[in-house]
Protein backbone atom coordinates (compact mmCIF):
# COMPACT_ATOMS: atom_id res chain seq x y z
CA UNK A 1 0.00 0.00 0.00
CA UNK A 2 2.82 2.53 0.92
CA UNK A 3 4.54 1.44 -2.21
CA UNK A 4 1.70 2.38 -4.23
CA UNK A 5 1.06 5.58 -2.77
CA UNK A 6 5.16 6.46 -3.32
CA UNK A 7 4.36 8.74 -6.52
CA UNK A 8 2.92 10.99 -3.94
CA UNK A 9 5.96 11.26 -2.14
CA UNK A 10 8.19 14.70 -2.80
CA UNK A 11 11.30 12.83 -4.18
CA UNK A 12 8.56 11.79 -6.79
CA UNK A 13 7.74 14.73 -7.76
CA UNK A 14 10.70 16.28 -8.94
CA UNK A 15 10.55 17.93 -12.46
CA UNK A 16 12.15 15.96 -14.91
CA UNK A 17 14.66 18.18 -17.45
CA UNK A 18 13.11 20.01 -20.23
CA UNK A 19 9.15 20.65 -17.62
CA UNK A 20 7.97 23.63 -18.42
CA UNK A 21 7.42 25.60 -15.38
CA UNK A 22 4.49 27.44 -16.56
CA UNK A 23 3.17 23.64 -16.35
CA UNK A 24 2.69 24.71 -12.08
CA UNK A 25 0.54 27.31 -11.76
CA UNK A 26 -2.63 26.24 -13.60
CA UNK A 27 -2.34 23.05 -11.09
CA UNK A 28 -1.84 25.79 -8.22
CA UNK A 29 -5.06 27.65 -9.80
CA UNK A 30 -6.99 23.93 -10.17
CA UNK A 31 -6.82 23.71 -5.95
CA UNK A 32 -7.63 26.83 -5.45
CA UNK A 33 -10.62 27.23 -7.41
CA UNK A 34 -12.02 24.11 -6.27
CA UNK A 35 -11.21 25.51 -2.38
CA UNK A 36 -12.66 28.76 -3.08
CA UNK A 37 -15.98 27.36 -3.55
CA UNK A 38 -16.11 28.13 -0.23
CA UNK A 39 -17.08 31.43 -0.55
CA UNK A 40 -19.89 30.81 -2.47
CA UNK A 41 -21.32 28.31 0.21
CA UNK A 42 -24.14 31.24 0.73
CA UNK A 43 -25.82 29.97 -2.46
CA UNK A 44 -27.09 26.78 0.05
CA UNK A 45 -28.44 28.38 3.00
CA UNK A 46 -32.13 28.77 2.26
CA UNK A 47 -32.20 25.20 0.35
CA UNK A 48 -30.75 23.82 3.71
CA UNK A 49 -32.22 25.90 6.10
CA UNK A 50 -35.58 24.41 4.28
CA UNK A 51 -34.50 20.85 3.96
CA UNK A 52 -33.52 20.77 7.67
CA UNK A 53 -36.77 22.55 8.51
CA UNK A 54 -35.35 25.67 9.82
CA UNK A 55 -38.00 27.95 8.80
CA UNK A 56 -35.99 31.56 8.81
CA UNK A 57 -33.21 30.58 11.30
CA UNK A 58 -30.27 30.67 9.40
CA UNK A 59 -27.72 30.51 11.88
CA UNK A 60 -27.34 27.11 11.92
CA UNK A 61 -26.66 27.04 8.26
CA UNK A 62 -24.04 29.47 8.89
CA UNK A 63 -22.19 27.61 11.23
CA UNK A 64 -21.55 25.20 8.46
CA UNK A 65 -19.31 28.10 6.94
CA UNK A 66 -18.04 29.10 10.04
CA UNK A 67 -16.87 25.74 11.06
CA UNK A 68 -15.00 25.53 7.65
CA UNK A 69 -13.48 28.92 8.32
CA UNK A 70 -12.09 28.28 11.45
CA UNK A 71 -10.76 24.97 10.19
CA UNK A 72 -9.52 26.47 7.45
CA UNK A 73 -7.09 28.57 9.83
CA UNK A 74 -6.38 25.50 11.69
CA UNK A 75 -5.35 23.34 9.05
CA UNK A 76 -3.22 26.15 7.94
CA UNK A 77 -1.42 26.78 10.93
CA UNK A 78 -0.73 23.52 12.44
CA UNK A 79 -0.52 21.55 8.83
CA UNK A 80 1.89 23.76 7.24
CA UNK A 81 5.66 22.09 8.13
CA UNK A 82 3.86 18.69 7.17
CA UNK A 83 3.54 20.58 3.71
CA UNK A 84 6.84 21.55 3.79
CA UNK A 85 8.27 17.62 4.60
CA UNK A 86 5.86 15.99 2.59
CA UNK A 87 5.93 18.14 -0.46
CA UNK A 88 2.83 19.79 -2.75
CA UNK A 89 1.78 16.42 -4.18
CA UNK A 90 0.81 14.83 -1.05
CA UNK A 91 -1.00 17.81 0.01
CA UNK A 92 -2.65 18.27 -2.82
CA UNK A 93 -4.10 14.96 -2.83
CA UNK A 94 -4.70 14.81 0.85
CA UNK A 95 -6.60 18.14 0.59
CA UNK A 96 -8.23 17.11 -2.44
CA UNK A 97 -9.35 14.00 -0.64
CA UNK A 98 -10.34 16.21 2.64
CA UNK A 99 -12.39 18.42 0.35
CA UNK A 100 -13.92 16.08 -1.80
CA UNK A 101 -15.21 13.59 1.28
CA UNK A 102 -16.51 17.33 3.09
CA UNK A 103 -18.85 17.31 0.37
CA UNK A 104 -19.92 13.09 -0.18
CA UNK A 105 -20.51 13.20 4.09
CA UNK A 106 -22.01 16.85 3.67
CA UNK A 107 -24.56 15.03 0.94
CA UNK A 108 -25.23 12.00 3.17
CA UNK A 109 -26.09 14.28 5.97
CA UNK A 110 -28.77 16.23 3.53
CA UNK A 111 -30.07 13.14 2.65
CA UNK A 112 -30.21 11.57 5.87
CA UNK A 113 -31.51 14.81 7.52
CA UNK A 114 -28.64 14.68 10.12
CA UNK A 115 -26.89 18.48 10.32
CA UNK A 116 -24.37 17.06 12.64
CA UNK A 117 -22.64 15.21 9.35
CA UNK A 118 -22.77 18.40 7.44
CA UNK A 119 -21.02 20.09 9.96
CA UNK A 120 -18.31 17.10 10.30
CA UNK A 121 -17.92 16.71 6.55
CA UNK A 122 -18.50 19.84 4.90
CA UNK A 123 -17.32 22.04 8.03
CA UNK A 124 -15.08 19.84 9.57
CA UNK A 125 -13.37 17.41 6.83
CA UNK A 126 -13.63 19.91 4.09
CA UNK A 127 -11.71 23.07 5.77
CA UNK A 128 -9.19 20.60 6.78
CA UNK A 129 -9.13 20.32 3.22
CA UNK A 130 -9.13 23.79 2.57
CA UNK A 131 -6.22 24.74 4.65
CA UNK A 132 -4.05 22.30 3.85
CA UNK A 133 -5.07 22.96 -0.29
CA UNK A 134 -4.65 26.83 0.20
CA UNK A 135 -1.09 26.25 1.40
CA UNK A 136 -0.19 23.44 -0.70
CA UNK A 137 1.15 25.22 -3.62
CA UNK A 138 2.70 28.21 -2.44
CA UNK A 139 6.53 27.45 -1.85
CA UNK A 140 6.39 25.25 -4.66
CA UNK A 141 5.42 28.13 -6.70
CA UNK A 142 7.88 30.95 -5.08
CA UNK A 143 10.41 28.05 -5.56
CA UNK A 144 10.02 28.20 -9.33
CA UNK A 145 9.39 31.50 -10.05
CA UNK A 146 11.96 33.21 -7.81
CA UNK A 147 12.64 36.05 -9.84
CA UNK A 148 8.33 36.87 -9.97
CA UNK A 149 7.74 35.42 -6.59
CA UNK A 150 4.34 38.09 -6.53
CA UNK A 151 3.59 37.37 -10.19
CA UNK A 152 3.13 33.46 -9.00
CA UNK A 153 1.91 33.42 -5.95
CA UNK A 154 -0.82 36.07 -6.82
CA UNK A 155 -1.63 33.90 -10.09
CA UNK A 156 -2.87 31.07 -7.43
CA UNK A 157 -4.73 32.65 -4.55
CA UNK A 158 -6.40 34.42 -7.54
CA UNK A 159 -7.94 31.27 -8.20
CA UNK A 160 -8.98 31.16 -4.71
CA UNK A 161 -11.30 34.61 -5.09
CA UNK A 162 -12.26 33.22 -8.54
CA UNK A 163 -13.30 30.12 -7.19
CA UNK A 164 -16.62 31.16 -5.81
CA UNK A 165 -17.26 33.10 -8.71
CA UNK A 166 -17.59 30.20 -10.67
CA UNK A 167 -19.27 27.97 -7.98
CA UNK A 168 -22.44 30.40 -7.52
CA UNK A 169 -23.73 30.39 -10.46
CA UNK A 170 -22.64 26.90 -11.65
CA UNK A 171 -24.68 25.57 -7.97
CA UNK A 172 -27.36 27.86 -8.36
CA UNK A 173 -27.96 26.27 -12.19
CA UNK A 174 -26.98 23.23 -10.88
CA UNK A 175 -29.80 23.13 -7.54
CA UNK A 176 -32.43 24.20 -10.49
CA UNK A 177 -31.49 21.39 -12.87
CA UNK A 178 -31.96 18.95 -10.22
CA UNK A 179 -35.37 20.14 -7.94
CA UNK A 180 -38.69 18.93 -8.87
CA UNK A 181 -40.52 22.35 -9.09
CA UNK A 182 -37.70 24.64 -9.06
CA UNK A 183 -40.18 28.21 -9.20
CA UNK A 184 -41.16 26.48 -5.62
CA UNK A 185 -37.94 24.60 -4.08
CA UNK A 186 -34.45 23.66 -4.60
CA UNK A 187 -33.61 22.26 -1.54
CA UNK A 188 -34.38 18.49 -3.28
CA UNK A 189 -31.31 19.37 -6.11
CA UNK A 190 -28.92 20.22 -2.79
CA UNK A 191 -27.40 16.31 -3.27
CA UNK A 192 -27.53 15.54 -6.45
CA UNK A 193 -25.74 19.07 -6.77
CA UNK A 194 -23.50 18.34 -3.87
CA UNK A 195 -22.34 14.85 -5.71
CA UNK A 196 -21.46 16.55 -8.94
CA UNK A 197 -19.42 19.17 -7.33
CA UNK A 198 -17.30 16.89 -5.92
CA UNK A 199 -16.97 14.85 -9.17
CA UNK A 200 -15.34 17.97 -10.74
CA UNK A 201 -13.19 18.71 -7.74
CA UNK A 202 -11.95 15.34 -7.25
CA UNK A 203 -11.10 15.77 -11.01
CA UNK A 204 -9.76 19.33 -11.05
CA UNK A 205 -7.81 18.66 -7.67
CA UNK A 206 -6.62 15.41 -8.69
CA UNK A 207 -5.32 16.51 -12.12
CA UNK A 208 -3.26 19.42 -9.51
CA UNK A 209 -1.62 16.61 -7.89
CA UNK A 210 -0.65 15.23 -10.76
CA UNK A 211 0.76 18.16 -12.46
CA UNK A 212 2.85 19.84 -10.04
CA UNK A 213 6.69 19.63 -9.75
CA UNK A 214 9.57 20.70 -7.60
CA UNK A 215 12.25 21.83 -9.08
CA UNK A 216 15.15 19.86 -8.81
CA UNK A 217 18.49 21.26 -7.33
CA UNK A 218 20.29 23.34 -8.56
CA UNK A 219 17.39 24.73 -10.98
CA UNK A 220 16.77 28.51 -11.61
CA UNK A 221 14.89 30.24 -14.59
CA UNK A 222 17.12 30.33 -17.80
CA UNK A 223 19.13 33.49 -18.07
CA UNK A 224 18.57 34.39 -14.48
CA UNK A 225 20.62 35.46 -12.07
CA UNK A 226 19.65 36.51 -8.07
CA UNK A 227 20.67 40.07 -7.34
CA UNK A 228 21.95 40.62 -3.99
CA UNK A 229 22.55 43.69 -3.28
CA UNK A 230 19.35 44.88 -5.39
CA UNK A 231 16.82 45.00 -2.65
CA UNK A 232 17.41 45.33 1.03
CA UNK A 233 14.17 43.79 2.21
CA UNK A 234 14.93 40.58 0.00
CA UNK A 235 17.37 38.26 2.33
CA UNK A 236 20.06 35.86 1.25
CA UNK A 237 19.07 34.00 4.05
CA UNK A 238 16.67 31.35 5.51
CA UNK A 239 14.28 31.31 8.91
CA UNK A 240 12.61 28.62 9.77
CA UNK A 241 8.82 28.21 10.54
CA UNK A 242 9.80 27.64 14.31
CA UNK A 243 12.14 30.29 14.56
CA UNK A 244 10.10 32.86 11.87
CA UNK A 245 7.58 33.24 14.98
CA UNK A 246 9.93 34.47 17.30
CA UNK A 247 11.00 37.20 15.26
CA UNK A 248 8.89 41.01 15.42
CA UNK A 249 8.94 40.86 11.54
CA UNK A 250 5.96 37.64 11.69
CA UNK A 251 4.10 39.58 14.30
CA UNK A 252 4.42 42.85 12.65
CA UNK A 253 3.03 41.00 9.21
CA UNK A 254 0.33 39.31 11.53
CA UNK A 255 -0.83 42.47 12.32
CA UNK A 256 -0.46 44.07 8.60
CA UNK A 257 -2.57 41.36 7.41
CA UNK A 258 -4.77 41.62 10.09
CA UNK A 259 -5.64 45.19 9.62
CA UNK A 260 -5.82 44.62 5.72
CA UNK A 261 -8.24 42.24 5.71
CA UNK A 262 -10.33 43.48 8.59
CA UNK A 263 -10.89 46.00 6.93
CA UNK A 264 -11.35 44.76 3.30
CA UNK A 265 -14.01 41.87 5.10
CA UNK A 266 -16.08 44.70 6.86
CA UNK A 267 -16.89 45.94 3.47
CA UNK A 268 -17.35 42.43 1.85
CA UNK A 269 -19.73 41.16 4.53
CA UNK A 270 -21.66 43.87 4.48
CA UNK A 271 -21.79 44.84 0.61
CA UNK A 272 -25.90 44.29 0.17
CA UNK A 273 -27.51 45.97 2.50
CA UNK A 274 -24.52 48.81 2.78
CA UNK A 275 -24.79 49.75 -1.05
CA UNK A 276 -28.60 49.73 -0.54
CA UNK A 277 -28.78 52.01 2.88
CA UNK A 278 -26.33 54.11 0.53
CA UNK A 279 -28.54 54.62 -2.24
CA UNK A 280 -32.59 54.28 -2.03
CA UNK A 281 -32.36 53.90 -6.03
CA UNK A 282 -30.16 50.10 -5.67
CA UNK A 283 -32.59 47.25 -5.12
CA UNK A 284 -31.86 43.79 -4.12
CA UNK A 285 -30.60 42.10 -7.56
CA UNK A 286 -29.14 45.62 -8.49
CA UNK A 287 -27.15 45.10 -4.74
CA UNK A 288 -26.19 41.72 -5.62
CA UNK A 289 -24.63 42.98 -9.35
CA UNK A 290 -22.47 45.05 -6.68
CA UNK A 291 -21.46 42.32 -4.59
CA UNK A 292 -20.49 40.41 -7.28
CA UNK A 293 -18.17 43.61 -8.87
CA UNK A 294 -16.59 43.34 -5.40
CA UNK A 295 -15.85 39.73 -5.71
CA UNK A 296 -14.39 40.23 -9.35
CA UNK A 297 -12.37 43.50 -8.04
CA UNK A 298 -11.24 41.05 -5.09
CA UNK A 299 -9.71 38.40 -8.02
CA UNK A 300 -7.84 41.33 -10.06
CA UNK A 301 -6.33 42.64 -7.14
CA UNK A 302 -4.86 39.47 -6.29
CA UNK A 303 -3.04 38.85 -9.11
CA UNK A 304 -2.66 42.64 -10.73
CA UNK A 305 -1.48 44.06 -7.03
CA UNK A 306 0.71 40.91 -6.13
CA UNK A 307 2.71 41.20 -9.87
CA UNK A 308 2.70 44.84 -9.24
CA UNK A 309 5.11 44.59 -5.70
CA UNK A 310 7.31 42.23 -7.99
CA UNK A 311 8.74 45.39 -9.38
CA UNK A 312 8.14 48.15 -6.77
CA UNK A 313 8.85 46.11 -3.50
CA UNK A 314 6.57 43.92 -1.15
CA UNK A 315 7.04 46.74 1.62
CA UNK A 316 6.24 49.49 -0.77
CA UNK A 317 3.13 47.50 -2.11
CA UNK A 318 1.70 47.09 1.71
CA UNK A 319 2.26 50.56 1.95
CA UNK A 320 -0.02 51.57 -0.92
CA UNK A 321 -2.77 48.82 0.80
CA UNK A 322 -2.75 50.40 3.90
CA UNK A 323 -1.50 54.17 3.31
CA UNK A 324 -4.05 54.72 -0.08
CA UNK A 325 -6.54 52.21 1.51
CA UNK A 326 -6.84 54.42 4.43
CA UNK A 327 -7.50 57.16 2.42
CA UNK A 328 -9.95 55.51 0.10
CA UNK A 329 -12.21 55.01 3.02
CA UNK A 330 -12.19 58.06 4.10
CA UNK A 331 -13.26 59.44 0.58
CA UNK A 332 -16.11 56.73 1.26
CA UNK A 333 -17.39 58.87 4.32
CA UNK A 334 -16.51 62.06 2.62
CA UNK A 335 -17.92 61.65 -0.88
CA UNK A 336 -19.51 58.31 -1.08
CA UNK A 337 -23.09 59.45 -1.04
CA UNK A 338 -22.59 61.42 -4.36
CA UNK A 339 -23.14 58.46 -6.94
CA UNK A 340 -23.58 55.19 -7.28
CA UNK A 341 -20.47 55.35 -9.54
CA UNK A 342 -18.08 56.95 -7.28
CA UNK A 343 -19.10 54.91 -4.31
CA UNK A 344 -18.55 51.04 -6.49
CA UNK A 345 -15.03 52.70 -7.25
CA UNK A 346 -14.14 53.68 -4.16
CA UNK A 347 -15.01 50.33 -2.58
CA UNK A 348 -13.95 48.39 -6.02
CA UNK A 349 -10.15 49.33 -5.43
CA UNK A 350 -10.37 49.38 -1.38
CA UNK A 351 -11.55 45.57 -2.12
CA UNK A 352 -8.62 44.96 -4.85
CA UNK A 353 -6.47 46.06 -2.07
CA UNK A 354 -8.42 43.11 0.40
CA UNK A 355 -7.09 40.81 -2.53
CA UNK A 356 -4.04 41.98 -2.97
CA UNK A 357 -2.77 41.39 0.55
CA UNK A 358 -3.68 38.01 0.33
CA UNK A 359 -1.96 37.24 -2.59
CA UNK A 360 1.39 39.43 -2.02
CA UNK A 361 1.99 38.25 1.86
CA UNK A 362 3.56 34.91 0.38
CA UNK A 363 6.16 36.58 -1.41
CA UNK A 364 6.79 39.27 1.72
CA UNK A 365 7.85 36.66 3.99
CA UNK A 366 9.46 34.60 1.21
CA UNK A 367 11.68 38.24 1.01
CA UNK A 368 11.79 38.16 5.09
CA UNK A 369 12.37 34.75 5.78
CA UNK A 370 13.47 33.12 2.80
CA UNK A 371 12.37 30.10 0.80
CA UNK A 372 13.50 27.49 3.18
CA UNK A 373 9.61 27.04 5.32
CA UNK A 374 7.65 29.56 3.64
CA UNK A 375 4.72 27.73 3.42
CA UNK A 376 4.71 26.72 7.00
CA UNK A 377 5.04 30.08 7.90
CA UNK A 378 2.40 31.35 5.27
CA UNK A 379 0.12 29.06 7.94
CA UNK A 380 1.10 29.95 10.63
CA UNK A 381 0.54 33.54 9.46
CA UNK A 382 -2.86 32.64 8.52
CA UNK A 383 -4.36 33.07 11.67
CA UNK A 384 -4.67 36.29 11.26
CA UNK A 385 -7.00 36.04 8.64
CA UNK A 386 -9.14 34.02 10.55
CA UNK A 387 -9.42 36.88 13.86
CA UNK A 388 -9.80 39.44 11.17
CA UNK A 389 -12.45 37.47 9.84
CA UNK A 390 -14.26 37.88 13.05
CA UNK A 391 -13.58 41.27 14.09
CA UNK A 392 -14.04 42.76 10.49
CA UNK A 393 -17.83 42.08 10.41
CA UNK A 394 -18.09 42.46 13.82
CA UNK A 395 -16.85 45.84 13.53
CA UNK A 396 -19.53 46.92 11.14
CA UNK A 397 -21.87 45.35 12.18
CA UNK A 398 -22.30 45.96 16.02
CA UNK A 399 -21.43 49.65 15.09
CA UNK A 400 -24.78 49.54 12.33
CA UNK A 401 -27.16 48.30 14.49
CA UNK A 402 -25.83 50.94 17.49
CA UNK A 403 -26.77 53.55 15.21
CA UNK A 404 -29.90 51.81 14.27
CA UNK A 405 -30.65 52.17 17.63
CA UNK A 406 -29.81 55.69 17.74
CA UNK A 407 -32.43 56.74 15.01
CA UNK A 408 -29.45 57.07 12.16
CA UNK A 409 -30.07 56.03 8.84
CA UNK A 410 -29.08 55.52 4.84
CA UNK A 411 -25.16 56.27 4.72
CA UNK A 412 -25.32 57.71 8.39
CA UNK A 413 -25.53 54.35 9.79
CA UNK A 414 -21.76 53.28 8.14
CA UNK A 415 -20.00 56.57 9.08
CA UNK A 416 -18.58 55.91 12.58
CA UNK A 417 -17.65 51.88 11.73
CA UNK A 418 -15.94 53.23 8.30
CA UNK A 419 -13.89 55.60 10.20
CA UNK A 420 -12.58 52.92 12.24
CA UNK A 421 -11.53 51.40 9.53
CA UNK A 422 -9.14 54.29 8.60
CA UNK A 423 -8.17 53.79 12.06
CA UNK A 424 -7.32 50.03 11.46
CA UNK A 425 -5.53 50.44 8.48
CA UNK A 426 -3.53 53.65 9.86
CA UNK A 427 -2.14 50.83 12.49
CA UNK A 428 -1.24 48.35 10.05
CA UNK A 429 0.70 50.80 7.70
CA UNK A 430 2.55 51.63 10.94
CA UNK A 431 3.32 48.35 11.65
CA UNK A 432 4.24 47.79 8.07
CA UNK A 433 6.27 50.81 7.86
CA UNK A 434 8.41 48.98 11.12
CA UNK A 435 9.09 45.92 9.26
CA UNK A 436 13.16 45.45 9.33
CA UNK A 437 15.14 42.19 7.45
CA UNK A 438 15.43 39.50 10.13
CA UNK A 439 17.99 39.71 12.28
CA UNK A 440 20.96 36.93 11.54
CA UNK A 441 20.52 35.13 14.83
CA UNK A 442 17.44 33.40 13.22
CA UNK A 443 18.95 32.37 10.14
CA UNK A 444 19.29 28.72 9.64
CA UNK A 445 23.07 27.82 9.04
CA UNK A 446 24.31 27.54 5.55
CA UNK A 447 26.81 25.45 4.33
CA UNK A 448 28.09 27.41 1.73
CA UNK A 449 28.54 30.15 4.08
CA UNK A 450 32.67 30.70 4.63
CA UNK A 451 32.38 33.23 7.32
CA UNK A 452 33.41 31.21 10.24
CA UNK A 453 33.72 33.79 12.77
CA UNK A 454 30.36 35.51 11.91
CA UNK A 455 29.03 31.80 11.60
CA UNK A 456 29.91 31.11 15.02
CA UNK A 457 28.29 34.59 16.19
CA UNK A 458 25.54 33.48 14.96
CA UNK A 459 25.48 30.17 16.25
CA UNK A 460 25.85 31.43 19.57
CA UNK A 461 22.88 33.32 19.54
CA UNK A 462 20.39 31.17 17.85
CA UNK A 463 17.00 30.80 19.78
CA UNK A 464 16.02 27.07 19.64
CA UNK A 465 17.13 26.24 16.57
CA UNK A 466 15.70 22.56 15.30
CA UNK A 467 17.78 20.48 13.56
CA UNK A 468 17.52 20.30 10.03
CA UNK A 469 17.12 16.88 9.03
CA UNK A 470 13.88 16.95 11.60
CA UNK A 471 12.69 20.10 9.86
CA UNK A 472 13.24 18.30 6.35
CA UNK A 473 12.10 20.35 3.28
CA UNK A 474 13.64 17.11 1.06
CA UNK A 475 15.49 17.66 -2.02
CA UNK A 476 14.66 20.98 -2.89
CA UNK A 477 15.28 22.82 0.55
CA UNK A 478 17.97 25.34 1.22
CA UNK A 479 20.15 27.33 -0.97
CA UNK A 480 21.95 27.84 -3.39
CA UNK A 481 21.11 24.19 -4.52
CA UNK A 482 17.78 25.02 -4.52
CA UNK A 483 17.06 28.23 -6.94
CA UNK A 484 16.09 30.68 -4.20
CA UNK A 485 16.36 34.59 -4.94
CA UNK A 486 19.76 35.18 -3.24
CA UNK B 1 11.23 29.91 -19.50
CA UNK B 2 11.95 26.02 -18.98
CA UNK B 3 14.37 24.23 -16.53
CA UNK B 4 18.00 24.45 -16.67
CA UNK B 5 19.69 21.34 -16.55
CA UNK B 6 21.98 20.54 -14.34
CA UNK B 7 24.96 17.48 -14.96
CA UNK B 8 23.17 14.88 -13.12
CA UNK B 9 19.98 16.03 -15.10
CA UNK B 10 21.60 14.88 -18.37
CA UNK B 11 20.45 11.23 -18.06
CA UNK B 12 16.71 10.84 -18.59
CA UNK B 13 15.40 7.54 -17.02
CA UNK B 14 13.58 5.31 -19.29
CA UNK B 15 9.89 6.05 -19.55
CA UNK B 16 10.33 9.44 -18.32
CA UNK B 17 10.01 11.16 -21.69
CA UNK B 18 6.35 9.38 -22.08
CA UNK B 19 6.06 10.52 -18.86
CA UNK B 20 6.81 14.49 -19.33
CA UNK B 21 4.76 14.35 -22.17
CA UNK B 22 1.81 13.13 -20.29
CA UNK B 23 2.24 15.63 -17.70
CA UNK B 24 2.33 18.20 -20.20
CA UNK B 25 -0.78 17.48 -22.24
CA UNK B 26 -2.25 17.54 -18.82
CA UNK B 27 -0.57 20.71 -17.45
CA UNK B 28 -2.57 22.03 -20.92
CA UNK B 29 -5.88 20.55 -20.14
CA UNK B 30 -5.73 22.43 -16.60
CA UNK B 31 -4.70 25.68 -18.29
CA UNK B 32 -8.01 24.94 -20.61
CA UNK B 33 -9.85 24.39 -17.81
CA UNK B 34 -8.91 26.82 -15.35
CA UNK B 35 -9.37 29.89 -18.34
CA UNK B 36 -12.73 28.22 -19.36
CA UNK B 37 -14.16 28.45 -15.39
CA UNK B 38 -12.75 32.06 -14.75
CA UNK B 39 -14.55 33.13 -18.20
CA UNK B 40 -17.56 31.44 -16.90
CA UNK B 41 -17.31 33.13 -13.71
CA UNK B 42 -16.50 36.15 -14.75
CA UNK B 43 -19.09 36.46 -17.54
CA UNK B 44 -21.83 35.04 -15.01
CA UNK B 45 -20.46 37.87 -12.78
CA UNK B 46 -20.54 40.71 -15.19
CA UNK B 47 -24.23 39.98 -16.30
CA UNK B 48 -25.33 40.41 -12.32
CA UNK B 49 -23.22 44.25 -12.28
CA UNK B 50 -25.26 45.04 -15.33
CA UNK B 51 -28.35 45.42 -13.28
CA UNK B 52 -26.28 47.84 -11.00
CA UNK B 53 -26.09 50.35 -13.21
CA UNK B 54 -29.14 49.36 -15.86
Amino acid sequence: MSSALSFLDRERTVAPPGFSRWSIPPAALAVHLSIGQVYAFSVFNLPLAERFGLGDRLQPIATIFSIAIVMLGLAAAFGGTWVERNGPRKAMALSGLCWVAGFLIGALGVSTGQLWLVYLGYGVIGGIGLGIGYISPVSTLIKWFPDRPGLATGMAIMGFGGGALIASPLSTTLLSAFAADPEASTADGIVPTFLVLAAIYAVMMGLGAWVIRVPAQGWKPEGWEPDEHAAPMRTTANVSAKNAIRTPQFWFLWIVLFCNVTAGIGILQQASPMVQDFFSSVDAAAAAGYVGLLSLCNMIGRFVWSSTSDVIGRKAMYTVYLGVGAGLYFLVVLFGTSSVLVFVLLTGVILSFYGGGFATVPAYLKDLFGGYQVGAIHGRLLTAWSAAGIAGPVIVTQVRDRQVAAGAEGSDLYGLSLSIMVGVLVVGFIANALVRPVDSRFHEPDDDDAAPAGGEAREAGRPGRAPREATGAGTVRRTPATGEAR
Amino acid sequence: MSSRPTPQQQAPAPGQGTSLAATKAAATGLWVLVGAGLAYGVSQTLLRVVQLFG
